[in-house]
């Protein structure tokens, strides 16, 4: 077959300029795929280490004597890594609250967990231990602001 | 008669070099896409799984507390067992022991819902043992 015109070369770079094309085409695709997967899996550790603090900081509290419960709302800084970390550091954030509720015999402690990161709320867990016979009045943990 | 001898990549090269590279590419892709959504999805069985687990313990201190409060009002408890479903599979069973006035947990678990029965699948596991 014969091109009137046009060499065996013209015909390689026209041909060389749509593989290109084509390429970046298909490219740009490819990417924005390994870029999806690449977000799931930060979600994916990101929901897997808080899930490994919060259940870490919930056995604490509740395996903690009434005497030493302090009412407060505490926040704990982590790093990329989840390893405990200082405010300048932190990637996440989990903050915990710890309420007394009086009841007829005791009092319960609910304990709230949070944990976010840029203000994006990751995992999220309440749970209660109930103290029988202690009482806010009798024993009063302490309170902090 | 002499003859040229040619080299370098022909038309039609650079279009087969490009199909492999895309296809490779779209695999890869696929796999990775594949295998973030799976560790996703595991990890939200995990997330679920953990919140189910604390939302029957906290409704087991809720019951001690109503429990305990019958205790020092005089009542004995009705029952000295608890069951509290965390999943479709599980449950938290929760013993108690009580003196008339206090109480103690004796043992709280996390159980299957029903344990594996043999006679169930007897037909299909009919093993005979020649002798």
């Amino acid at each position: 077959m014969k091109f009137k015109g046009m060499s065996r070369s013209h015909l390689f770079l026209i041909e060389l300029t749509v593989v290109i094309l084509f390429f970046a085409f298909a490219s740009v695709i490819s990417l924005q795929v390994f870029s999806k997967a690449y977000d799931i899996g930060n979600d994916t550790t990101a929901l897997n280490g808080a899930i490994m603090a919060v259940q870490t900081a919930a056995e604490t509290d509740k395996n903690t004597p009434f005497q030493d419960l302090t009412i407060s709302q505490e926040a704990t800084y982590f790093n990329k890594d989840w390893q405990i970390s200082s405010l300048s550091d932190a990637t996440y954030v989990m903050t915990s609250a710890v309420e007394l509720e009086e009841k007829w015999a005791g009092t319960m402690a609910v304990f709230d967990y949070t944990v976010s990161s840029e203000n994006e709320i990751v995992y999220q867990l309440q749970t209660k231990k109930y103290y029988s016979g202690e009482t806010t009045s009798s024993s009063s943990p302490s309170e902090v602001d | 008669m002499e003859r040229k001898f040619k080299m370098g990549v022909g038309i039609g090269g650079p279009s087969i070099i490009m199909i492999f590279v895309i296809l490779c590419l779209a695999t890869l892709g696929a796999l990775s896409l594949t295998t973030a959504n799976a560790d996703w999805k595991l990890t939200e069985k995990a997330a679920d799984a953990v919140t189910a687990y604390y939302s029957a313990d906290s409704k087991a201190e809720e019951a001690l507390a109503s429990m305990d409060a019958d205790l020092k009002a005089g009542n004995p408890p009705e029952a000295d067992s608890f069951t509290f479903p965390v999943s479709k599979t599980q449950d938290l069973i929760m013993k108690i022991q009580s003196d008339g006035t206090n109480y103690t947990v004796v043992s709280r678990k996390l159980v299957p819902k029903s344990q594996w029965d043999y006679d169930q699948y007897n037909i299909e596991f009919n093993d005979v043992i020649a002798e």
